[in-house]
Order: C-alpha cells, then structure tokens, then sequence
C-alpha cells in the first residue's frame, strides 16, 4: 500500500493524522510505503515544536523508525535546513521524474490519503463515477 | 474512509455511494476518521446504518476533538480500519480538505483517468 502525504505539517493537522494511519495499517502487518510529497516532508523537521500535533508527530515518526518503514521524499521539496531529518529517518529520494515514470498500465489500486478519491483495491467502483458526476451536476445547479 | 468534515462534498459522495451499494445489496463499511467524526450522527449517515451500514468512528479523532462517543456508531481505531482495508473488495478513501476552487478536478471516469490524475498530483 502506498500512502502519498502531501498535506503541509505546518499548518494542517492532517500530514499527522495521515502519517498516523499508515503506522496503523503498518501495525496491521501490510506492506506501506509511505511519500512525503511537497511541503509534507517538513514531517520530518527538527523541531516538530513548529509543527501542528508536533508531540504526536515525534511520536510517530519513532514508531515507524523502529519498525524500519523508510520515508520516500520528494527531493525538490526537501528544506535545505541542516537540521532537516535530525534523527536520520531512512530516506529514499525521489523526484517528479519518477512519479511520472510509472508504467501506465499499472493501476494505483493502492494509494491512500493523498487528494481527492483513490481506489484501494481491484477495478475501480463502477458506482462511483455516476454518483460524483450527480454530485457534480446537483452542485453546478445550486 | 472518509475524513474530510461533513461540509465538504465528499460526504455527499460517501452517502451516495454508499446507498447505492445498499440498494444493490452490497455491505458496506463506513469509517470516519479525522475530521468526519462529527458526521457519526448525521440523520443521513444514520439512515443508511438503519439500512444495514456498518458504521465506525475513530475514538481517537473524537478524542482530539473532545466529542463524546457515540452510542450509535462502533468506537474504535486503526486496527479496526486495517481489517476493513484488508477485508473488503473494494476500499474508496475520500479525503480532500481543501475548498473547492482549491480542488483539482476529479475523473468521473474511475479508470485510466484516475491513474492519470494521481499521477498528476
């Protein structure tokens, strides 16, 4: 399962909260991996004192270490503090070129926590597209 | 999963989604987390688990936001959700959080269009 975090930790309680699911799913015994997508990566900022449920983000952060669950990064994002990812968290760095690399033919099935609505598992739901569409069309009327 | 707040669209995408499912017989799992929590006892969210939804709430999201459990909802945390992830056919995560001029536009075909989309992001 991948977990795409692109919310900013600065600001939005919602990097935690997402970086909190994916140690949940982690503890449940799936295989994760787990994006820091643009402002995300500051997750991984020295002093989480800046950072909205910095306490719980400390926490967080040691859990998946300990557990070995390395943070793939996107490396024109990473701040250029010195002091960024002080407890040398695993890394893996990549950059907009591998996002796009992937093979078309892939499906994402298994992405979470990221934009707007994403399908975990087998083909897409043949339910959702009409319903969103009405959605769409009820909030265009209003 | 949903866990956007009850104003934003998604709720609306949940609930259809998940009355349609109802209707063609499908079980369907709700799980609100983060900030859908305070959604557990929205008259629409509870008509749907009157029709057979099985509704979860995040203990830990109402926690944070000092809202009482809800006696009309199982209270329980992630291990909860990973059984659903693990145990469903299909799992949809409606998370968006920004407005809607801040949201890019979403696929209304669920295929090839999504993977195009998330690629994009």
């Amino acid at each position: 399962m991948l977990v795409l975090i692109s919310e900013d930790p600065r600001v939005s309680h919602r990097a935690n909260e997402a970086m909190r699911i994916a140690l949940g799913v982690v503890a449940g015994e799936n295989e994760v991996s787990i994006v820091l997508a643009g402002p995300a990566t500051h997750l991984l900022d020295e002093d989480t004192d800046e950072l909205v449920d910095g306490d719980d983000i400390a926490k967080v952060r040691t859990s998946l270490r300990k557990l070995g669950i390395p943070f793939h990064v996107e490396a024109a994002s990473v701040p250029t503090d010195a002091s960024w990812n002080a407890d040398a968290h695993p890394v893996t760095p990549i950059d907009a070129g591998d996002r796009r690399s992937r093979d078309p033919g892939v499906p994402l099935h298994r992405l979470l926590m990221a934009g707007v609505l994403h399908l975990l598992k087998r083909d897409a739901s043949p339910l959702a597209a009409p319903v969103i569409d009405a959605m769409r069309r009820r909030r265009k009327a209003q | 999963m949903l866990s956007s707040e009850p104003a934003h669209d998604n709720l609306d995408a949940a609930l259809g989604l998940s009355d349609a499912a109802l209707t063609r017989g499908v079980d369907v799992y709700l799980y609100l987390i983060d900030d859908a929590v305070t959604a557990v006892e929205d008259a629409r969210v509870q008509a749907l688990a009157a029709r057979g939804l099985k509704l979860f709430v995040c203990a830990y999201g109402c926690q944070k936001r000092r809202q009482p459990l809800s006696d009309l909802a199982t209270n329980c945390g992630l291990v909860v959700l990973t059984d659903i992830i693990n145990g469903t056919d299909r799992f949809l995560s409606l998370n968006w959080s920004g407005g809607p001029d801040m949201a890019p536009t979403p696929p209304l075909t669920l295929g090839s269009s999504t993977a195009r989309f998330v690629r994009a992001l």
